[in-house]
């Protein structure tokens, strides 16, 4: 079964909570006002009937219980007014007013207490006057009675001994029980003179007035209050739960107490009426009369309550309800979602985080800082874009004192290209360790460097310097030759340059070799380095010199290079990584002692060679007699050895041709140097 | 020779716009007109281009460079490896005039690899005259 994608079915166990929790602060919110409307008639199962009632009313149309209903809560009210100040009596005050004054002040309460009273008097005069039955229980429009009145009064008193032991603390409610009872008394007195079952006259409306008999025991509590007014329409019984038998009395109209008690209403149509029977006990009634609401509503099931109350609530409030619902849904929705992208930011950070832990390992080895006399530094700024990743570099000391240094950049970015770094680096590195040169380093790995880079290619520049001898030698794959203080740097021949590794050509067929009898920063750097922008414009290579020259009078670092780089630049598209080493010595420039290039047929045959040749300083008219001689050796041994030494002065080179040039060992390499003379 | 189609594609790269233009040349040809700076950015449209060109049929290439400013070793990586993609008998050519390019060709030691040389009907005539010769 498709699930549709309701917006229930994102809402969180708490969202369900919340929207609970509306419901009840709705429900909360009403009770009050619907307490007024409600209902409040019971009858609690194993409820025993009430064995005395004052006055039961005849019908039960719904008309006629709630206008009993509605009698019995002014008739609280009274009861409530008058208990406010039940110890002073004041003048009599008209029923009217006495009904409807609801925030009655305290003299009117008092004044009601008084009124009651006498209303109460005035009752029990005129039932004792009049024919008063005894009530049977049968539904009679209106009936005030007692039953039995020996046994009543007996079982009354007794309960009413057992209330006062039960709490001392009811004396003031006793002094309200009393003055009850006194009028209960009263009529029951004259009723009982009477003696038989009657019927009242229909003119006589009676209330019941609260007894204060906690106990279970059945009590009898009338007041019969009459009035002038019509006869009782009808009267409805209320029950309350036991539970209200804890509660204290109840007085006033239509109040309840003890376990089965019966509060008894007349529906008399004259509010005076209710308004005397309620003032009649003059009790504290304010508590008494809520909770025998609320103990009515308890009782029931809740399904009942809820389904009552849902039918009252007004549709301002279900709207109310609705938006805060709604609210509710979207801010479980929006923090759900700020959750989920919480969750991958960090997770994306960690995985960056990890990244940068790979590239430190890969790229960024710990460097000794000195080599013997040589000061080692490196620099490593990866680019802020797509573009990270990529350089790396080494540098690492050599038998016999001897410096290596490896910096390269792989083609392809981020996490892909840092395999191929860490592949080339310890690769190089081992053929460097291997006591190969530069170049035949180059040679011997770019072949199975080839096989493994899966289509990417690498530029490389392989380094090595010999302090004892001061010599710096250095083979680019497709990488930019190093710079040098004291060097400038366009006498590194350009041409025929070897390609990079993985181009699917030949590379490591290019080394220069340079004296550095003084003191010297050498640079070895990406393109990264030369390629980022100046106001559009590339760095360079002459801006790189420049700097390089000026900050060897200062801090010589690497990341001070690069630093100042960074600040000449707006645009850094790539990695920049760079190494400097610091030669001590003396103020004589370095200078290049010799170029070497390998040839193959192919290269032999090729304009390139030509250039070499030409950039070199051999006369044009000797180039084609030097190429033709490395094509006959490349021809029986696959590729000639071309070396090129700077003659002395301005003398013309000297040129070595040799036809071994692909030995995997230097040793194997110079016993088959051949050389050829020019 | 005429233009047989169109296909543009481009990618700004910061300062300088980048656009490549295919061209269906006749006898075979395809025609890469690249303007703007090759680097890291607009490489990949190359790229795209270029695969593009190969995975149709066999065609020769012919791309033209002499409205680059500029070429990076990625761009560089991306004409690599269309070389080396390139089916038996079918050649790529570039036409480039422009100093600074040419330079980086040299200094990567990339200048052996391509047949690259000054003008566009120069390209043109090395891969359609090649192409006579062998078939």
């Amino acid at each position: 079964m498709p699930r549709r994608p309701g917006v229930r079915c994102q809402v969180a166990p708490p969202t369900s909570l919340a929207l609970v929790l509306c419901i009840l602060i709705a429900f909360a919110a009403l009770l009050s006002p619907a307490a007024a409307d409600q209902p409040t008639q019971q009858e609690p199962p194993g409820e025993s009937p009430p064995s005395e009632s004052a006055a039961e009313g005849a019908s039960s149309g719904k008309g006629a219980t709630h206008k009993a209903e509605r009698l019995l809560r002014r008739a609280e009210h009274e009861a409530e007014k008058a208990a406010k100040t039940p110890d002073e009596a004041g003048g009599s005050g008209s029923p009217a007013s006495a009904t409807h004054g609801v925030g009655g002040s305290g003299t009117k309460a008092s004044r009601q207490a008084a009124r009651a009273e006498r209303a109460a008097q005035r009752a029990a005069r005129k039932a004792a006057g009049s024919a008063p039955k005894e009530d049977a229980g049968a539904a009679a429009p209106a009936a005030a009675k007692g039953k039995g009145g020996e046994r009543s009064r007996e079982e009354r008193r007794h309960a009413h001994e057992e209330q006062r032991r039960k709490s001392g603390r009811e004396s003031y409610k006793e002094k309200q029980a009393r003055i009850a009872r006194e009028a209960r008394e009263a009529a029951e007195a004259s009723l009982g003179s009477q003696g038989s079952t009657g019927k009242v006259t229909p003119p006589t409306a009676v209330a019941a007035a609260g007894g204060l008999a906690p106990s279970a025991t059945p009590e009898t509590k009338t007041a019969a209050v009459g009035s002038g007014a019509r006869a009782v329409q009808g009267a409805k019984t209320v029950r309350v739960p036991a539970r209200a038998k804890r509660r204290r009395h109840a007085a006033g109209a239509g109040a309840a107490s003890g376990s089965a008690p019966v509060a008894a209403l007349s529906t008399a149509g004259e509010a005076s009426a209710a308004t005397g029977a309620g003032s009649a006990a003059k009790p504290r009634r304010h508590a008494g009369a809520k909770r025998h609401a609320s103990a009515a509503r308890r009782s029931s099931p809740l399904v009942t309550t809820v389904t009552r109350i849902i039918g009252v609530v007004p549709t301002a409030v279900w709207l109310l309800m609705g938006a805060l619902a709604l609210a509710v849904l979207a801010f479980a929705t929006s923090s759900r979602l700020a959750e989920r992208r919480v969750r991958r930011l960090d997770r994306q950070r960690r995985e960056l985080l990890e990244d940068v832990g790979l590239l430190q390992a890969a790229l960024l080895p710990e460097l000794p800082g000195r080599l013997g006399a040589v000061a080692t530094t490196a620099a490593y700024r990866p680019a802020s874009g797509p573009g990270a990743g990529g350089d790396f570099y080494d540098v690492f000391a050599l038998p016999e004192g001897l410096v290596a240094i490896v910096v390269g950049d792989v083609s392809g970015h981020g996490r892909d290209a840092l395999p191929h770094t860490t592949l080339l680096r310890y690769t190089l590195r081992a053929y460097l360790e291997a006591g190969l040169d530069p170049r035949e380093a180059l040679r011997a790995a770019a072949p199975a460097l080839e096989r493994q880079l899966g289509g990417s290619f690498a530029t490389v520049v392989l380094a090595t310097y010999d302090p004892r001898e001061r010599i710096l030698t250095y083979s680019c794959a497709g990488h930019p030759h190093p710079l040098l203080t004291g060097l400038d740097p366009g006498e590194a021949i350009i041409a025929a340059s070897a390609p990079p590794i993985g181009a699917g050509r030949p590379t490591g067929t290019r080394q220069t070799v340079l004296a550095v009898p003084g003191g010297a920063l050498a640079a070895f750097y990406t393109d990264g380095v030369i390629e980022a922008r100046v106001e559009g414009e590339l760095y360079g290579q002459g801006r790189l010199a420049a700097e390089l020259e000026r900050l060897s009078s200062g801090e010589a670092s690497a990341a001070s290079l690069l630093d100042r780089v960074a600040e000449q630049t707006d645009r850094r598209p790539d990695d920049m990584a760079a190494c400097v080493i610091g030669i001590s010595g003396g103020d004589e420039a370095p200078r290049i002692v010799s170029e070497q290039i390998e040839l193959d047929g192919r290269e032999a045959g090729h304009a390139r060679a030509s250039r070499f040749l030409a950039a070199a300083g051999v006369p044009q008219a000797e180039i084609g007699r030097v190429l033709s001689a490395a094509r006959a050796i490349a021809a029986d041994h696959g590729s000639a050895l071309l070396t090129i030494e700077a003659g002395e002065a301005e003398g013309s080179p000297r040129l070595t041709l040799t036809h071994d040039n692909v030995a995997p060992l230097r040793a194997r390499a110079l016993a088959r140097t051949q050389e050829v003379a020019l | 020779m005429q233009a047989i189609g169109d296909n543009h594609g481009g990618t700004g790269t910061g300062d300088v716009a980048f656009l490549v233009t295919r061209k269906e040349l006749a006898r075979d040809t395809s025609l890469l007109e690249v303007e703007g700076d090759l680097d890291l950015a607009s490489a990949p449209s190359l790229k795209w281009a270029l695969a593009d060109l190969q995975s149709a049929d066999s065609r020769h290439v012919v791309v033209d460079l002499s409205r680059v400013g500029f070429i990076d070793s990625t761009a560089l990586g991306v004409l690599v490896g269309a070389q080396r993609a390139l089916d038996p008998g079918v050649r790529l050519a570039i036409a480039c005039s422009e100093e600074n390019v040419l330079r980086i060709f040299e200094l990567t030691g990339l200048d052996g690899m391509f047949e690259i040389v000054p003008t566009l009907q120069d390209a043109l005539g090395y891969v359609q005259g090649s192409t006579t010769a062998a078939g």
